[in-house]
């Protein structure tokens, strides 16, 4: 069985990077998107066991990327971690309302997202 | 090709050299014109193909300093969990160190990646980038900032000092919060109440000038984003002689619900200001407290038809069904915008069902009468 395959979605090229180095530094096969629609095609050609998604994102933003995650048979059961900016309350509801499994907020503890990613993947192997 | 360029340039020469002197002077003036204008879009065109080629250099030249520093930065995110912070940075700015940061376009795209960095992360990693931030000593840099003459520059330096919390920056913020309006104030403010651990909320006190709407956006910002700040109760500011603080601590209490504010945010629906009722009257609203209806329905009569289109938000908010006969009235009130909002609640209420248990059958049909149409 191979590694776990993480999906992260995020506009920001630097938060990008970070999370890309510290994922695969933690053991998982990590693949990046740098906006919703490249996430969604990705999401479209594979099967990932984790997707960590930005919310504001050019052309599809991260509430909608997940609401079609979970529309999707194929994908519906994925979890999925959403980075949002703090003091957005609202999109917080909207996005657990969707079907999110986890929220980080901005600025946030890469150790704490650590944790959490292994916890989610922990249930799914 | 070449024929054609050379009887061209022939043409040229016999009408500008040989034959100029005899044309009358309105066509040699012409002629000066033509080739005055040809000359300069000629000019601007050669111009503009140099900034662009400068530009690109500018941007290949940045592409590849954004990627050396990122992977760097990368790297000394996931470098060893169980080393110190002090054991990290001693490993990493020996390296930044070799870089070229005494220039100042390289400069920015480190300091603009730090800060980046230091406003997504949180723990360590936002301690070690300050760290690294400080070890290369490009503090110095905004500090000579804050003197310019320009607000936008002062602003931007203030920024990004508050963002690096760099040491006695409190002190040298102080100076130049409330000395004019301008941008940087707003963001020595905020900086100040980022900064100062012992009294962050003590700025409010301070401020004498009117915030502007996106001042008190931002101060708003900087007030519920900050970690560590202990949220007072904000209706101690409400009887600030300064309007616009009246107005972002109304902002705040409704942020923070909180409901002990009530009895001054009554008190504040005589205040003279217009814009300050409306906003008393909106957060009474959001607070949905049933016993602030009454007061809201008193004062209704002698309001404006801007506090009184939001004092049927408010009782629209709280919908305790007791002022269904009172929205009733605002159908036939003589202003279009009053007699719509009164409508749409009164449909919102049936809907939800609050009216129901609080109707009688003869406002029943007051009500399908009011509705009539929607």
């Amino acid at each position: 069985m191979g590694l776990p395959k993480i999906l992260v979605v995020e506009d920001e090229a630097l938060m990008l990077k970070a999370l890309e180095f510290r994922l695969k530094k933690d053991g998982y096969d990590v693949y990046t998107a740098k906006d919703g629609l490249e996430g969604m095609e990705q999401i479209n050609s594979q099967r990932f066991d984790l997707i960590i998604t930005d919310i504001m994102m050019p052309y599809i933003g991260g509430l909608e990327l997940l609401s079609n995650v979970r529309n999707n048979r194929e994908t519906r059961d994925t979890p999925v971690i959403i980075l949002s900016v703090m003091g957005i309350e609202q999109i917080v509801l909207q996005g657990f309302e969707l079907g999110a499994d986890d929220f980080v907020t901005k600025p946030f503890n890469l150790s704490e997202l650590s944790i959490r990613v292994r916890k989610y993947l922990k249930q799914v192997v | 090709m070449k024929d054609f360029i050379l009887h061209i340039w022939d043409y040229l020469r016999e009408i500008f050299v040989v034959r100029l002197p005899s044309f009358p002077i309105a066509i040699r003036c012409a002629l000066f014109l033509i080739v005055f204008f040809t000359t300069a879009i000629a000019e601007l065109y050669i111009f503009i193909a140099v900034q662009r080629r400068f530009l690109y250099y500018r941007l290949q030249r940045d592409t590849i300093w954004k990627n050396k520093f990122s992977n760097i930065l990368g790297n000394m995110i996931v470098y060893g969990e169980n080393e110190t912070n002090e054991a990290i940075v001693q490993h990493f700015l020996p390296r930044f160190e070799r870089m070229s940061i005494h220039r100042s376009s390289v400069r920015r795209i480190l300091v603009q990646q730090l800060l980046e960095y230091r406003e997504s992360f949180s723990g360590n990693t936002s301690q070690v980038l300050r760290d690294i931030y400080l070890g290369l000593n490009l503090d110095q840099y905004p500090k000579k900032k804050l003197r310019s003459r320009l607000a936008k520059d002062k602003a931007a330096a203030i920024r990004e000092l508050s963002l690096m919390q760099v040491p006695g920056l409190v002190d040298l913020i102080s100076a130049y919060a409330d000395k004019s309006v301008d941008v940087a104030n707003v963001d020595a403010y905020s900086a100040l109440l980022r900064l100062d651990k012992v009294n962050p909320l003590g700025v409010l006190n301070t401020i004498q000038q009117p915030l502007s709407d996106w001042g008190q956006l931002m101060l708003f910002d900087a007030i519920i984003k900050t970690p560590g700040i202990n949220i007072p109760a904000f209706s101690t500011w409400l009887a600030s002689a300064n309007d616009s603080i009246v107005l972002l601590c109304l902002k705040l209490i409704a942020h923070f619900q909180q409901h002990e504010a009530i009895p001054m945010l009554l008190n504040l629906l005589a205040h003279q200001n217009v814009e300050v009722r409306v906003w008393a009257v909106r957060v009474l609203g959001k607070l949905e407290d049933p016993l602030c209806e009454g007061e809201l329905v008193t004062i209704y009569p002698n309001e404006s038809l801007i506090v009184k289109s939001e004092i049927l938000g408010a009782l629209g908010k709280i919908a305790s069904g007791e002022q269904i006969d009172f929205l009733r009235s605002c159908t036939t009130a003589p202003e279009f915008e009053i007699r719509n909002k009164a409508r749409e609640l009164l449909k919102a209420q049936e809907k939800s069902g609050t009216m129901l248990s609080n109707n009688t059958v003869d406002s029943n049909g007051v009500l399908h009468h009011a509705l009539n149409g929607f």
